[in-house]
């Protein structure tokens, strides 16, 4: 209603604003909206970028937080704002297209223009401290002789996802629970509540710092943070699933607008000072641009469009 | 007390109501909600029991009076103290929704202003007042603007104007 | 570095200035409705990439202990708690403010501040790693008995039985509100996106304490008002007098560690029991609710006992307890500080200034508190026709903050209508709190422990009391039962005597 009331009014001096654009933007702060809490993952990405990218832009760039609903409220917000180049988002895909397909969402893939994106961090499975498997073989065997009887901790929409498929994959039956946040996930693996945890390699350090014993991570090859472990793929089991932190804007933006978007983030890209920080946060920098970012999405939905599809009914059902 | 009658009836009519939408949800969520809503049931039915119990005890001429009194008086803090100011605080949000924080915070210092000079006494309402009311509106706005969107930066509920 | 030559580091300008500018800013967001710790430091957080990682570790740290005490001014001086944890603060302090004792339930409220950051601090420094080993015992099973425990509190608070069930209850189903945590169902959502993130407790806080607050001081002549007074009493007197109340100043500053050191459970919970706990105990004749000193000291102590003890999970496991502690290692990630048992060997001096540095931050606290108290009381000066509307657009504001949500500033104005409501008509609304703060943790808790049991093929209850600490759990929640029914029923007999008097 917002927008509507405001096209009416500035619809008059719409065609000058237009031209005024092309040479000026950005006139005036810049907001990004991170569809979760302060202090995670997603959170930390969007802050160590927006500082970079402000410089470059001549622009304050504030990041807001607007989480709930396992980050549907403020990807929401994002897809339904001005696409003017002023309200911009980060959050980490497959997040978006994972609500989607699993729930009434009213915005859709398409609803985003993607821009960038900024890491290719991989799912793993991690063992508690106490458990006897420390292998992907040992961990399986054990599983398929007593199905569901172990259990799978796991938390956000990717989680859950990625917790099914490593069952189905690997022909086992596991027992998945909820948590509501990567601490608490890692809470109860390492007082041995629950036998495995579904998360990011970002939680490595802290659970191999407690005892916990990385099984694999769901990648394509081994990480260079950590070349000890194995992935999935090579343990033979086909799954490769991870979390990609992209920048977006809301579908719709002014060509000249998106350009300087656009060639403000390929100059930041190689900014030694804002990879150091990624490093430091154990982010693995990886960027694509907007043409390579849109490739990669497109190919990842494919992947991930029959896993939903398998495991949609265990998904609300459970 | 009537006050507890229609406490217990509303806490029961909608215990009923909410739990009608649960029946739908798949068990392991209906659970919980279930289980609440009947507690809040059972504590509407104790709660009309209880004050029908009290209307059947026999209350002095003198009980009677003071009871009236004290019903009055509720009558009164309901209308004027209660839906008056929330209907402005609701009138404030429209207008945090269509122009933005600011006017709205504006609007609300001026009229709840008036309203509690108003209250204590409707003489107060003349020129200089209104003066007051419209200058204090201002210097709060002015205030709240500066320390929380200059200084520091926190983002204000925007409407289509601001 | 050895650890002497790292605390000699902390008597340095930049690290005095950092603490007590943290430490200001958090009593200022503490104080204002709505804003607190939690928002104060994800306000300065940006500032912190610039620091040195410890230096700007204090600042954050500053920010917690500071927002902890602030919610407290404004409670005990308006009835309006400037955060959650200040809640039961308002229902002891606001009394004594009416008795024109204000300034000596400021003192108190500054004092048990400092005692419990003191008390928590000191146990962060000396018993991290076993108490962290302790925060990793509680599974499933012992968090839903430590939730119930909370629930039974709501007991002890006084007025009509009936009355505080409904109120809890009513929590509890607000809590219910929004997607499933655990099923990802959509419960009394009725397709409106803004319900499906659920109601969460600041906006309700800020309906039931404040706005209902405001509402019904509308129209009070100034002759009615609390009248400010210049109150004699010495700084020391009350400090005595809170040493003087046998354990309560310690065991209030142990309830909140503990409590405060499970994550998720929070530091509302902690605040809550340690009243709680107060009321059975307490000595004092004055009864509760009416101003007794006693509920201060056990609810102010306790909060800010939870600062040090919620990064216990943080430093020694890289696990954050609490949202603000998760903020706080969101600024660390940035630094490359890796949290957990290896901070203590690889930056030695990150983790030892930060610790010891908490240290000063309850000095700066106190200093500010006990120097400020003569101009936060002036406040009582100001008329209420000024107070009522100031504080109105101030919480309106703080309601939208928490979330950027326009949709929790629509929920505060309701529940301020219903909450204006409830107090005239005689309902409790702390419990609503209450509920509304354990109404997850009770079903999550649950919920898991009946997926577990079923996983491993055992009943229920036999997974719920499988460990000897959920063994004693369940005896203190026993406990706490009868206690609360003997209280209850102690309440009663007196009430009669005064009666047949």
């Amino acid at each position: 209603m917002n927008a509507k009331l405001s096209f009416l009014l500035s619809a008059p001096f719409l065609l000058t604003a237009g031209i005024a654009q092309a040479q000026d933007f950005p006139t005036k702060n810049i907001q990004i909206i991170v569809p979760y809490s302060a202090g995670g993952g997603g959170d930390t990405v969007a802050r160590i970028v927006a500082d970079r990218l402000g410089e470059e832009l001549g622009q304050q760039i504030n990041v807001v937080n607007r989480e709930g609903a396992g980050g549907e409220i403020g990807i929401d917000e994002i897809a339904r704002s001005d696409a003017d180049g002023y309200t911009l988002g980060v959050f980490g895909y497959p997040d978006n297209f994972v609500l989607e397909h699993t729930r009434d969402t009213s915005f859709t893939f398409d609803s985003l223009d993607y821009l960038a994106a900024f890491d290719d961090m991989p799912m793993g499975v991690f063992a508690s401290p106490n458990s006897q498997h420390s292998t992907l073989e040992e961990l399986v065997s054990y599983g398929q002789e007593n199905p569901a009887e172990m259990i799978i901790g796991e938390s956000g929409a990717l989680g859950l996802l990625h917790a099914l498929a490593f069952a189905e994959r690997s022909d086992m039956q596991i027992t998945p629970i909820r948590y509501s946040g990567g601490g608490e996930l890692m809470n109860a693996l390492l007082g041995n509540h629950i036998d495995l945890a579904s998360t990011s390699s970002m939680s490595h350090d802290p659970i191999v710092d407690s005892n916990g014993t990385p099984i694999g991570f769901a990648a394509e090859e081994r990480m260079e943070m950590f070349p000890d472990v194995p992935t999935f793929k090579e343990q033979g089991l086909d799954l490769v699933m991870g979390v990609s932190r992209v920048l977006v804007a809301p579908e719709g933006l002014p060509d000249d607008v998106r350009e300087a978007l656009v060639t403000a983030l390929n100059e930041i890209s190689t900014d030694e000072a804002m990879i150091a920080n990624f490093e430091n946060a154990k982010i693995p920098y990886r960027y694509l641009d907007d043409s390579a970012v849109n490739k990669m999405l497109e190919q990842s939905n494919s992947v991930l469009m029959p896993v939903i599809e398998n495991n949609l009914d265990k998904i609300n059902g459970n | 007390m009537l006050s507890n009658l229609i406490l217990g009836v509303v806490i029961l009519l909608s215990s009923i109501f909410f739990y009608l939408q649960a029946i739908d949800l798949p068990e392991r969520s209906a659970l919980f909600p279930h289980f609440i809503l009947w507690g809040m049931a059972i504590v509407g039915v104790l709660l009309i029991f209880q004050a029908l119990l009290e209307v059947r005890k026999k209350v002095s001429q003198e009980g009677l009076v003071s009871r009236r009194e004290a019903r009055a008086q509720l009558n009164d803090i309901l209308i004027f103290q209660v839906l008056v100011p929330g209907g402005l605080l609701l009138m404030a949000y429209g207008l945090l929704l269509s122009v933005g924080f600011y006017p709205a915070s504006a609007f609300l210092v001026f009229t709840i202003y008036s309203y509690h000079a108003y209250r204590i006494d409707a003489a107060n309402l003349n020129k200089s007042m209104w003066f007051r009311s419209i200058g204090f509106a201002i210097a709060v706005t002015l205030f709240m603007y500066l320390i929380f969107t200059l200084l520091l930066g926190l983002p204000a509920p925007s409407g289509a104007l601001f | 570095m050895d650890i002497f030559s790292i605390l000699l580091n902390l008597f340095t300008p930049s690290v005095f200035l950092v603490v007590f500018a943290g430490v200001l800013v958090g009593i200022v967001v503490g104080a204002i409705p709505g804003l607190n710790g939690a928002i104060g430091i994800s306000l300065l957080l940006p500032l912190t990439f610039t620091m040195e990682p410890q230096i700007g570790l204090l600042l954050l740290g500053g920010i917690y202990m500071g927002g902890m005490y602030g919610g407290s001014i404004t409670a005990i001086l308006i009835n309006v708690p400037g955060d959650v944890v200040a809640a039961p603060v308002a229902m002891e302090g606001y009394p004594l403010t009416k008795q024109g004792r204000a300034k000596e339930a400021l003192y108190y409220s500054i004092f048990s501040s400092m005692f419990g950051g003191f008390i928590g601090v000191l146990i962060l420094i000396l018993f991290t790693p076993p108490l962290a080993k302790l925060a990793l015992q509680f599974g499933p099973a012992e968090m839903f008995f430590v939730s119930l425990s909370g629930l039974i509190i709501v007991g002890a608070l006084s007025g009509s039985f009936l009355k505080a069930a409904f109120a809890v209850l009513l929590g509890l189903f607000i809590s219910t509100v929004g997607v499933d945590m655990i099923t990802g169902s959509e419960r009394f959502t009725f397709d409106s996106i803004s319900l499906r993130s659920g109601i969460s407790v600041v906006p309700v806080v800020l309906g039931l304490f404040c706005f209902a607050e405001m509402f019904l001081n509308i129209g009070k002549k100034p002759s009615e008002q609390v009248q400010y007074r210049d109150q004699k009493i010495s700084r020391m007197t009350v400090v005595k007098d809170i040493l003087s109340q046998r354990f309560l100043v310690w065991k209030s500053g142990l309830i909140g560690t503990l409590v405060g050191l499970l994550p998720g459970v929070g530091t509302t919970l902690a605040v809550f029991m340690s009243y709680g706990d107060a009321k059975r105990t307490s000595r004092r004749d004055v009864p509760f609710e009416q101003g007794n000193p006693d509920g201060i000291i056990a609810a102010e102590s306790a909060n800010n006992a939870t600062v040090g003890s919620s990064m216990v999970p943080l430093l020694a496991l890289g696990v954050p307890g609490s949202p603000t502690s998760a903020i706080i290692a969101g600024a660390l990630v940035i630094h490359g500080i890796v949290l957990g048992p290896s901070l203590f060997v690889n930056r030695p001096d990150v983790a030892f200034t930060f610790l010891y540095g908490m240290l000063l931050t309850v000095v700066a606290m106190t200093i500010i508190g006990a120097v400020g108290i003569k101009y936060f009381s002036y406040i009582l000066k100001i008329k209420m026709e000024y107070i009522v509307p100031t504080v109105l657009v101030f919480a309106l504001f703080g309601a939208y903050s928490l979330r950027n949500s326009l949709f929790d500033v629509f929920i505060a104005i309701v529940l301020g209508i219903v909450g204006a409501i409830f107090k005239k008509i005689h309902v409790p609304v702390a419990p609503i709190i209450i509920g509304v703060v354990l109404g997850p943790l009770i079903e999550t808790n649950l919920a898991r422990a009946m997926r577990i049991a079923g996983a491993r093929n055992m009943p229920l209850w036999e997974y719920l009391l499988a460990t000897p600490l959920s063994k004693g759990l369940v005896a203190l929640v026993v406990i706490m039962l009868l206690v609360v029914i003997r209280m209850r029923h102690k309440e009663k007999v007196a009430a009669k005597e005064v009666k047949n008097a």
